[in-house]
């Protein structure tokens, strides 16, 4: 994931789409799981949101997710962050993409 | 021959662990993520939340509505109880009418029977009336015939003459009452004699006993 995501300091929006997939390119099947984005700024080992993405229909849309940003989560610094998604399935397995999604925020003037 | 045998079935654990390897390949799951405004699921998260504030509105409203149903269960408990309360109170005033009516009707009697009892006693203050005026007139005559001159005592004697005539005529209409009480007793007039001596037939005139006319 090497484009980063730009966003305005306070925005709660766009949306980011993740469509996840078996590594052969399948359908996964995550009917009863629920992933996790985990955000933190760029070098850093503190935490600072984590979001809860929003399954679509699982039928029509196998493994596609929406992370609906809120209030606050990205009223942060202006600089570079970092994402990584974490899925538990409905087995109980706890899954976290290797992959890291990047995400920069310029700031608000207005 | 057992040396291709143990070939084969060693080929075979080998196709076996790799079926088994190849599966856990394909499980590790990527994805792609893309950027966008996905205004549906965006409205629908508005109109969640509208609706969660109005749906907690009626879970407050159905609350109290539970709360009145309470409530007008026990007043129909107590509605029966006063309504057996009231029909007590009105089977005893209907008894109580007619008890005050009787009292009333004994209030007239009774009125009734005071009147005779007043005219009895106007009858007996008239004739108490009359029995002093004849003793009044009796000592003024004689106080003041025996002390003054003689016009003096003439002139009071005009005076209690006109005077007298009046207790006369007072006498008079109480007369028919008051001469039955003297008849009475003048029939127990008479004489008394008494004696311890001897029978009263035995002398003929009293000569040892006590004889007394009244």
């Amino acid at each position: 994931m090497a484009t980063a995501f730009k966003y305005v300091q306070g925005d709660t929006g766009p949306q980011l789409r993740f469509t996840i997939t078996e590594q052969d390119g399948s359908a996964a099947n995550l009917a009863g799981a629920t992933a996790t984005l985990h955000v933190r700024a760029a070098g850093e080992t503190t935490l600072l949101f984590s979001r809860q993405l929003i399954f679509l229909d699982h039928s029509t849309s196998p493994g596609v997710a929406v992370v609906q940003w809120a209030e606050g989560d990205l009223n942060q610094d202006p600089g570079s962050y970092e994402g990584e998604l974490e899925i538990v399935k409905s087995s109980g397995l706890r899954e976290t993409l290797y992959d890291k999604i990047k995400i920069k925020i310029r700031e608000d003037f207005a | 021959m057992k040396a291709a045998v143990e070939i084969l079935r060693l080929k075979a654990v080998v196709e076996l662990i790799k079926l088994n390897i190849s599966p856990s390949l394909a499980d590790q799951l990527v994805f792609a993520a893309e950027q966008g405004n996905f205004l549906l699921l965006q409205t629908l998260l508005d109109q969640a939340f509208t609706s969660d504030s109005a749906s907690l509105g009626f879970g407050r409203n159905a609350t109290d509505v539970l709360a009145v149903v309470d409530s007008v269960a026990r007043n129909i408990g107590r509605g029966l109880t006063d309504a057996s309360s009231t029909a007590d109170l009105i089977s005893l005033s209907s008894q109580k009418l007619p008890t005050e009516t009787t009292a009333v009707v004994d209030l007239f009697s009774a009125s009734a029977n005071k009147s005779p009892g007043d005219d009895a006693h106007l009858t007996d203050d008239q004739q108490f009336t009359f029995g002093r005026a004849l003793f009044s007139d009796l000592y003024a005559t004689d106080d003041l015939d025996g002390a003054a001159s003689l016009l003096d005592d003439q002139e009071m004697h005009f005076t209690k003459t006109t005077s007298n005539p009046a207790i006369v005529f007072d006498a008079a209409t109480v007369a028919p009452g008051k001469g039955l009480q003297n008849t009475a007793s003048i029939s127990d007039a008479g004489s008394l004699i008494s004696q311890g001596y001897c029978d009263l037939s035995y002398f003929a005139d009293d000569y040892v006993g006590t004889t007394r006319t009244f």
